[in-house]
């Protein structure tokens, strides 16, 4: 994925007094938020141009914004999408992922037929056919410095940038619990690999050595001992960023800062679910997108987003050893659904279960907080 | 038909010769000369055109340097009439038209250019002429003789024939309905020939090429830039195809006019100057003239006829690819055939893919038509019978009378996925055997 | 006859008969092959090189100064020659064109640029993976990096720090980004299919033409591509698409307009050869790119009847009125007025630029002249006032120089004795000579360009039209491998070059005894294709080595004699000779018995199977083995034939 720059992050910081103004005047100031907040949200659709309303994964690139849908991958470039499908050599027409190759700007598109490579308009699919990809079910893909990784239904593929050669890990060859993953992300010395039912596999990439992270519990649905390891073995997804490991599962989540692990359950802190699909990570927030909407939280501090009825939303706001805010907002994201997001300086783009939505960040410059596109509801 | 109009396309050909490379018999420097006598003994009335171009006490000679009328040998010693001779790559020996006797039908003569009497190679029915040699030696003309005013689509239509050297058996290798005549031989190999497109009543003569075995007919000039008749195309040394002209009207006047191979179909314009006679003797007019010496000699080409078969395949690109001005789609191609007497028959019906392509195996040596069928079956194109297949060959065109000049787009024509559809054949087509 | 006598001739006849009958049975149980009739020749498998040192491209050959790429000094008084068959870059005094000194590159110095001051010399050197840099001034070289593979071409482009150097790499299908100075990469950004040369474009772009198109499927139309690199971000901008361009080697920026001009070749394959007239297999041309569009046009530079075979090096003039485009085949230099071409562009219909190239007769809108050259004209490249164009002279190991104002030779840079003596050399220009296929519109190279293949699969009507495509074949490396072609009929080169081959191709003479000869010696002198993978072996590799080599599968179980992978592809040359069938039979083919290729090189050689239906080495057991009759692969998995495909690659 890429990475935040520092300018980005400073943007983000500075939006903290804005979104603290948003409080009842008369009122002592909050403590600031490590994240953003959001002021508004628009929405995207077919009428917008997007080829359907499922929208599996989203990131923004610069001054576009790709979307994985469920027919083709779209991208906003200024006012308007243009889909790439299978018409355009696409290798399947459900996106299930996207990542940027930062020293090349290509990106990457896992689907569920193969991965695709997207470099200035061509499109080069690899399958299990034609490539040495372990499987063409790809939920997940990562970009490193020489290689490009997919987590695959058989296992992980490692694609050598230079040479095109495949590597494949699976349970044979790794200590992988089996080889159906997830999820790999990476950091400057780590794989990091989400396994279904596996929890998380580490491979430290200078040495090739592999370690796994399962849950000590051994219970997928219940985390009987709280902060000692993985919330589950199942891992929906995972996010390395600015050393903080986010697992995703669909029984809570988990962070591990290369120490200690800790986990977070709806029951025991302002989760909105603990159905997780998808963690985008900035800095050392994570932006959890669940089945129920999406929570932002850097582990102390709390805001969740949700649709309410009726219209509008609500964002519940807790901050650490504070009761929990909750306000009503004049609009939600398109779905509570959430299955991707994708952060830059003034916005996050969410892929929901029914519609591409942008979060306006608050204090966002007036030029910045309308897509001309995208209309509020 | 003026001699010095024939004089000039031939001079075209002597200036723009290249040098000769080697001193071999003749000196270099010598030239093959057709002429006519410049006062004919009597007034005969022509059996030919021939017979105009080259009549009674015509001759060809070898005009040794320094040239001159006192210089010559005549290489049509016996004869009562000859001309039109065509000089070997290797000049060593030449062949011409040439008839023994008054009465006598035109025939293929050989002589060798170092001396010794001519000898008849053909013995043609209705006669032989305007001989032109292939790069393996074949001698390539024009049987029979047209009659003067014969029109271009005769009864008995001329056709190009081939004598392989040493051979006495000419192989026919023209099968259009129309008359094919004036063959010459390019660089390239093809032969170069004319020839006229329907309709009959006001045939456009214009320029054709063949391989050296017949196949593969193809416009190559003056298709739709003139009227008139054309004759005696000869490729110039620089490449630029020169032929004689007559110009339509009350004075039928005959030019020399020239065609470049970059694009022959939109570069026509008048050959000049006109040529001097070269020899300059009052005696004789010079009707034509070519270097003796060696020159180069045209690209081979083996051919890939299969003798044992009565069939060819054709296949077409996109049948709607045409400059005719009705564009409907053809949903199926009628295939029709020349018959006897003019008439035109319909071997049958072959249906046109998606894509405008279709592919037909059809009967080899006979002229063919083409007639494109809307969904209804009404004629929306037709070309009338006027190119073949010989047996074996493979045609592919890229559309029906489509523009000239064009290569074909890279596409694979969905009509060559199925074995040819068999239309007019005795037996149904046997599938092609590698060979 | 006595009764000894019959007893002598009966023992001989049965000892015959015993012979053939073991030798029978020798051959099958050897070739592990049961549908093999009729005893074939005992050199088929006997007396063959034991190594491939014994074959003609692993012994030495002469070496010639054949001139590669072209640089000429901001002053016009240098002129830098890159001479790769010795490993040698030659500078030239432009006035006297005098060689007055030679520098030692390693490694095949190929493409040359110059930066801005003429002081660093750029090399790119082919068969080292490296880019050099020289000082001008003593010709030394002062800096190295390392590419992908294979790099040919190379531009520099002003405008980040002391400039950056834009690379092709052939072999890696890649552009390699460079900081002049230092001379370190800063990035590999994905090409289309053999990246071979590059262009300053403007807006400080750079402008990368792919020789081969991509690999297409099945009726799929073949394109190739002009990458276009911003160097200083280190991304590719756009691919503009030359469809079924192929054979592009040169490329030029237009000043005072948006265009990238790379000639082409266009290939027809996909129409049934029934005849060579009409471009009716290829046609060359020229394509304009227009960079501030994002549109292309292909025009022809070719004639009704005459073709300009395999152009390669464009030169544009400073002021942007002519372009200088070198047909290889043909010896000539075509020069486009590209004003007239422009007004051409100007008026005609998107109909008409569409079907562009293929009208035959368009090249008299702007071809003003043909300039006659010496054998095989590669690259170009014009002073910096535009007054002389340089023509290396490939294989007459000479430049021409031309007045471009006359349009008349200049004279001469003498680089060699053009190598009249070498049969190899000879054989090369026989290969790459255009002037025996009807009407010049192909030469060997056109299809073969360095031996190697252009990827594309062809339909000879000579077995009926539509039937039997085949995917060209691979002539590097190919010595010892005979018979040849897919259905290994032909028992020799002489024999696949000879008379067949005009009948069924070049629609032409044949090629003489002599070019034969030199021919052959030629094509046998061309090692096989550079492996993708060089350097120690990996674990995956070795393993793959012993999946190629395995007698039992991976679950353990006996891999019959003739379905292990060397028994048919057997070392050194990794061929057995014999024709197989491999299940690959295709409606339209007549057998599906096939020669069995040699593997040297494979990985670099694809599409793959008879009919290249196979775009990478995996599809060949992924998709083309559902019944394991082309190796037991069923029962392996993915990994294994990661490492199967991994070992190949190393060969």
């Amino acid at each position: 994925m890429t990475k935040t720059s520092a300018a980005a992050l400073l943007a983000c910081a500075a939006l903290l007094v804005p979104a603290g103004s948003l409080r009842a005047a008369g009122a002592a100031p909050a403590p600031t938020l490590p994240f953003p907040l959001i002021e508004r949200f628009e929405h995207f659709g077919p009428e917008q141009g997007l080829p359907a309303w499922k929208v599996h994964c989203v990131l923004a690139d610069g001054g576009r914004v790709w979307v994985g849908t469920t027919k083709g991958l779209a991208v906003l470039e200024g006012k308007t999408f243009r889909v790439i499908g299978t018409e355009q050599g696409l290798s399947h027409s459900v996106v299930t992922s996207l990542a940027i190759d930062p020293a090349t700007g290509d990106l990457w598109a896992g689907t569920l037929r193969g991965l695709n490579r997207i470099s200035a308009g061509k499109v080069e699919a690899f399958t299990q056919t034609n490539s040495g990809l372990p499987n063409n079910v790809v939920y997940s893909v990562a970009v490193g410095k020489d290689a490009v990784w997919a987590a695959t239904a058989a296992g992980v593929g490692r694609r050598d940038s230079k040479t095109g050669s495949w590597s494949l890990y699976d349970a044979t060859n790794t200590l992988m619990h089996e080889p159906w993953a997830y999820a790999v992300t990476l950091s400057p010395e780590k794989l990091y690999v989400g396994v279904w039912a596996g929890g998380i596999v580490e491979q430290d990439l200078a040495r090739g050595t592999w370690k796994e992270y399962r849950d000590p519990d051994g219970e997928f649905e219940l985390d009987l001992a709280p902060d000692d390891g993985p919330v589950s073995d199942i891992s929906s997804w995972a996010a390395w960023e600015d050393g903080i490991l986010w697992q995703a599962t669909y029984f809570g989540v988990a962070r591990y800062d290369g120490t200690r692990w800790k986990t977070y359950l709806e029951k025991k802190t302002p989760l909105v679910s603990n159905f997780v699909n998808f963690i985008a990570a900035k800095g050392r927030v994570a932006w959890i997108c669940t089945d129920r909407g999406l929570t932002v939280t850097d582990g102390a501090s709390w805001a969740t987003y949700k649709g309410a009825e009726g219209g509008g939303g609500t964002l519940e706001i807790t901050r650490p050893g504070a009761r929990s805010e909750k306000r009503r907002t004049a609009t939600a994201m398109s779905n509570d659904f959430v299955l991707g997001a994708s952060l830059t300086a003034n916005e996050v783009w969410l892929a929901t279960s029914h519609g591409l939505t942008r979060g306006v960040f608050a204090g966002t410059p007036p030029s910045e907080r309308t897509h001309t596109q995208g209309a509020p509801k | 038909m003026k001699p010095g109009v024939s004089l000039a396309v031939a001079g075209a050909c002597l200036l723009a010769a290249p040098a000769c490379r080697r001193q071999t018999p003749p000196p270099a420097g010598s030239l093959v000369i057709a002429q006519r006598p410049a006062f004919p003994a009597a007034s005969v009335h022509p059996r030919s055109a021939l017979d105009a171009r080259c009549p009674q006490g015509s001759r060809v000679v070898l005009a040794l340097p320094p040239l001159g009328p006192a210089n010559v040998h005549v290489l049509s010693k016996g004869l009562a009439a000859a001309g039109e001779p065509v000089v070997a790559p290797d000049g060593l020996r030449a062949v011409f038209a040439g008839k023994r006797a008054p009465g006598d039908a035109w025939q293929i003569w050989e002589v060798s250019l170092g001396g010794g009497e001519p000898h008849a190679l053909t013995s043609m029915p209705g006669g032989a002429a305007t001989p032109a040699l292939l790069a393996d030696g074949s001698v390539v003309f024009a049987s029979p003789v047209p009659a003067p005013g014969g029109g271009w689509f005769p009864k008995n239509p001329s056709a190009l024939w081939a004598l392989a050297p040493g051979g006495t058996a000419p192989k026919r290798l023209t099968w259009g309905a129309a008359s094919a005549a004036d063959p010459t031989v390019l660089r390239d190999g093809r032969i170069l020939f004319v020839s006229a497109m329907p309709p009959e009543a006001s045939p456009r003569v214009s320029l054709f090429t063949i391989y050296n075995d017949g196949s593969g007919v193809s416009p190559y000039a003056c298709q739709h830039d003139g009227a008139g008749e054309i004759s005696h195309p000869r490729e110039l040394s620089d490449g630029r195809i020169a032929f004689v002209s007559l110009v339509s009207g009350p004075a039928r006047t005959a030019i020399a006019e020239a065609v470049l191979p970059s694009r022959p179909w939109t570069s026509r314009q008048k050959l000049a100057p006109e040529a001097p006679p070269v020899l300059r003797d009052p005696a004789w007019v010079e009707v034509e003239s070519a270097p003796a010496g060696p020159r180069e000699k045209p690209m081979g080409r083996i051919s890939t006829l299969n003798a044992a078969k009565t069939s060819g395949v054709i296949f077409c690109i996109d049948a709607d690819h045409t400059t005719m001005e009705a564009r409907t789609h053809a949903e199926r191609i009628r295939i029709l055939a020349a018959g006897d007497g003019g008439m035109v028959r319909a071997l049958g019906e072959v249906p046109v893919k998606a894509d405008g392509s279709f592919m037909a195996e059809v009967p080899s040596d006979v002229a063919l038509g083409f007639e494109a069928l809307d969904a209804d079956g009404t004629v929306v194109r037709r070309v009338a019978p006027s190119i073949w297949v010989r047996p074996g060959e493979n045609r592919g065109c890229i559309g029906c009378h489509e523009p000239h000049g064009l290569a074909p787009r890279n596409r694979r024509p969905l009509a060559v996925k199925e074995p040819p559809a068999a239309v007019g054949l005795a037996a149904p087509a046997k599938a092609a055997k590698s060979s | 006859m006595n009764a000894k006598a019959v007893a002598a001739a009966a023992a001989g006849v049965l000892l015959a008969l015993g012979a053939r009958v073991g030798a029978r049975d020798h051959m099958l149980r050897m070739s592990g092959r049961k549908d093999l009739t009729g005893v074939k020749n005992c050199l088929t498998c006997h007396f063959r090189p034991a190594s491939v040192a014994e074959l003609p491209w692993s012994k030495p050959r002469p070496h010639h100064p054949a001139p590669g790429g072209l640089a000429v000094s901001p002053d016009g008084g240098r002129l830098y020659v890159a001479l790769d068959d010795v490993d040698e870059v030659a500078e030239v005094d432009t006035a006297t064109r005098a060689v007055l000194r030679k520098a030692k590159v390693a490694g095949g110095p190929t493409g040359l640029a110059l930066d801005a001051s003429g002081r660093r010399l750029y090399v790119t050197c082919r068969s080292a993976d490296r880019v050099a840099a020289l000082d001008t001034a003593t010709l030394k070289e002062v800096e190295t990096a390392a590419v992908g593979t294979a790099p040919i071409g190379v531009a520099w482009i002003a405008g980040t720090g002391a400039g950056r150097l834009v690379v092709a790499n052939s072999g890696s299908d890649d552009v390699s980004v460079l900081s002049a100075s230092p001379l370190a990469s800063v990035g590999l950004l994905a090409a289309g299919r053999d990246p071979y040369a590059v262009a300053a474009a403007p807006g400080g772009g750079a402008a990368v033409v792919n020789r081969m198109a991509n690999l297409a499927r099945g009726d799929e139309v073949p394109a190739a591509e002009v990458t276009v690199v911003d160097p200083a971000a280190v991304r590719v901008v756009s691919r503009e698409k030359l469809e079924s361009g192929h054979l592009s080697e040169g490329i030029g920026a237009v000043p005072g307009r948006p265009w990238a001009l790379a000639p082409i070749l266009k290939v027809r394959n996909l129409v049934p050869i029934t005849h060579a007239a009409q471009g009716w297999v290829v046609s060359s041309g020229v394509a304009v790119c227009d960079l501030a569009k994002g549109s292309v046009v292909e025009l022809p530079l070719d004639e009704a009847n005459a073709y300009f075979a395999d152009p390669s090096g464009i030169a544009i003039e400073p002021a942007g009125k002519r372009a200088f485009i070198a047909s290889s085949g043909a010896n000539v230099v075509t020069v486009v007025d590209l004003a007239r071409l422009a007004r051409w562009l100007d008026t005609a219909g998107e109909d008409a630029r569409r079907g562009a190239i293929d009208d035959l007769q368009l090249s008299a809108e702007y071809v003003v002249a043909r300039i006659p050259t010496g054998s095989n004209p590669r690259q170009v490249a014009l002073s910096p006032d535009g007054r002389t164009l340089w023509v290396a002279e490939r294989l007459q190991d000479s430049v021409l120089a031309v007045d471009t104002s006359t349009l008349e030779p200049a004279g001469r840079v003498v680089l060699g004795d053009g190598g009249n003596d070498d049969p190899i050399r000879r054989g090369e220009r026989v290969f790459t000579r255009a002037a025996t296929t009807f009407q010049g519109q192909f030469s060997c190279r056109s299809c073969h360009p360095d031996g190697h293949v252009d990827g594309l699969a062809y339909d000879f009507d000579i077995d009926g039209v539509g039937r039997n495509i085949v995917d060209n074949r691979n002539l590097q490396g190919l010595a010892g491998t005979e018979p040849f072609k897919w259905t290994g009929l032909n028992p020799s080169l002489r024999v696949q070059c000879g008379p067949r081959f005009a009948k069924v191709l070049t629609r032409s003479d044949p090629f003489g005894e002599k070019d034969l000869d030199d021919l052959d010696a030629f094509i046998f002198s061309m090692p096989p294709t550079r492996s993708p993978s060089a350097g120690p072996w990996t674990e995956a590799q070795k393993r793959g080595r012993d999946l190629f080599f395995a007698t039992k599968t991976p679950e353990g179980r006996e891999i019959p004699y003739g379905s292990r992978c060397s028994t048919c592809h057997r070392p050194p040359l990794y061929t057995d000779r014999l024709p197989a069938d491999v299940g690959t039979k295709g409606p339209l083919d007549d057998t599906g018995r096939f020669d069995t290729p040699h593997l040297l090189g494979v990985a670099s050689s694809a599409p793959f199977l008879h009919d290249g239906r196979a775009a990478t080495l995996e599809e060949i057991w992924t998709v083309w083995n559902p019944k394991d009759e082309h190796g037991i692969t069923s029962g392996m998995n993915k990994i294994q034939l990661n490492d199967l495909v991994e070992y190949l690659k190393r060969l």
